[in-house]
């Protein structure tokens, strides 16, 4: 087709459409159905009984707000990558790099400082891969649901959108289990609640590519 | 002069109408843009394909006109478009280089072996003799002339799986003819 004859297609085609509208809107959105998602889930799943005393503990503290702060800005990134110059603000999408890799340095704190008293670390582990199949299966909604969000827009970095989708959506089961579990042991948390989120993430930007093609 | 800012400003008015329904405006801007990014695709790719890779670009952004509100510069917006659709077309061609390459060398390997066991280069069309209509035509399309086993599944109305099945089998068949 030449190029006069492309144009004049695509102008008889335009009709007036829905803009996207602006990101601050779809991040509250998000995050609300987060939120909402993840409150009823915790009430099912119910919190650990010394949760409490556990927030006495510095380190604890820290862990969760990094994964607040992780699961808060993986959405936000997710949703700029829903637009093909990312709203300009592509400076933000670093942001869940930095926590992910600060939640690292927290758990290294934790493993070489001495032991807390308030730490629950069972003698015997009952559970393991459990954990990561737990956090997997309570990253799936979420995950749909930002999946098919992300698919409204045009994203030119799938890989990362999908990327931050995942990461999000599983940062929220790490969240949910960790207010659950009451387990502080930092390898079986390295093990089987940390690295499973990186290999989530990476699971989600080869379904980014596939996903969200347009 | 036209500024960068100018520039913003009248090809963003532009959008906005064309995406109130204004089809004038959209032609017009369509227009604008496909002479604004035409020296800017030609600096990356080869002459031959510009046009249509500048298609490629216009489709996208008319695809995703509802992710612009105005409400930021227009231009970044379409060369991430741009950089976007450059960047698939660059990734398809070298894959299409490298798929080139890898079948080139596959048949001259088998062919070589062939003339040097037996001699004789008239082989080579017995070679293909061998196998079915069908599969000689799918050898011929992919080995000589060089389209992908998806453009030659559509060519002749079959899966690009079961194509790849077929030029495997009649490899297959030729090798174990002539004990390569």
């Amino acid at each position: 087709m030449k190029m006069p004859d492309l144009i004049t297609k695509l102008s008889g085609e335009i009709k007036s459409v829905k803009p996207l509208g602006k990101p601050i809107k779809l991040i509250i959105y998000l995050l609300s159905a987060l939120s909402v998602y993840g409150i009823i889930v915790q009430i099912i799943f119910g919190l650990r009984l010394d949760l409490a005393a556990q927030f006495l503990r510095p380190l604890f503290v820290t862990e969760i707000i990094l994964i607040l702060l992780l699961l808060i800005t993986s959405a936000v990134a997710a949703v700029l990558a829903m637009y093909p110059d990312s709203y300009q603000k592509s400076q933000l999408l670093k942001l869940p790099y930095i926590f992910f890799f600060l939640l690292l340095l927290v758990f290294a704190a934790q493993f070489f400082t001495s032991q807390d008293e308030l730490m629950i670390i069972p003698k015997i582990t009952s559970h393991a891969i459990e954990c990561t199949i737990c956090i997997f299966v309570l990253s799936l909604i979420p995950a749909v649901l930002m999946f098919s969000m992300l698919q409204k827009g045009a994203t030119t970095i799938p890989l990362q959108a999908g990327l931050f989708t995942t990461l999000a959506a599983s940062s929220l089961g790490y969240l949910i289990l960790r207010f659950n579990e009451m387990n502080d042991s930092i390898t079986h948390l390295v093990t089987w609640h940390y690295l499973p989120i990186l290999f989530f993430a990476f699971i989600g930007s080869l379904l980014g590519k596939w996903l969200l093609k347009w | 002069m036209v500024t960068i800012e100018d520039k913003n400003k009248i090809l963003g008015d532009l959008l906005r109408c064309g995406i109130g329904g204004n089809q004038t405006a959209y032609a017009e801007f369509l227009k604008k843009i496909s002479s604004l990014l035409r020296p800017f695709v030609a600096k990356k790719i080869t002459s031959a394909d510009v046009e249509d890779v500048l298609q490629e670009i216009l489709i996208s952004i008319h695809k995703a006109r509802h992710t612009y509100d105005g409400e930021r510069p227009l231009l970044p917006w379409i060369i991430s478009i741009a950089r976007f659709r450059m960047a698939d077309y660059l990734r398809k061609y070298y894959a299409q280089m490298r798929h080139k390459a890898v079948d080139k060398e596959e048949m001259e390997n088998i062919f070589a072996d062939v003339i040097d066991n037996v001699f004789d280069k008239k082989l080579i069309d017995e070679l293909i003799e061998e196998v079915n209509l069908q599969n000689k035509q799918i050898l011929t399309l992919m080995h000589v002339e060089g389209y992908t086993a998806k453009e030659v599944g559509a060519k002749i109305g079959m899966n690009e799986s079961a194509v790849k099945v077929a030029a495997h089998r009649a490899i297959k068949k030729i090798r174990s003819k002539f004990k390569i």
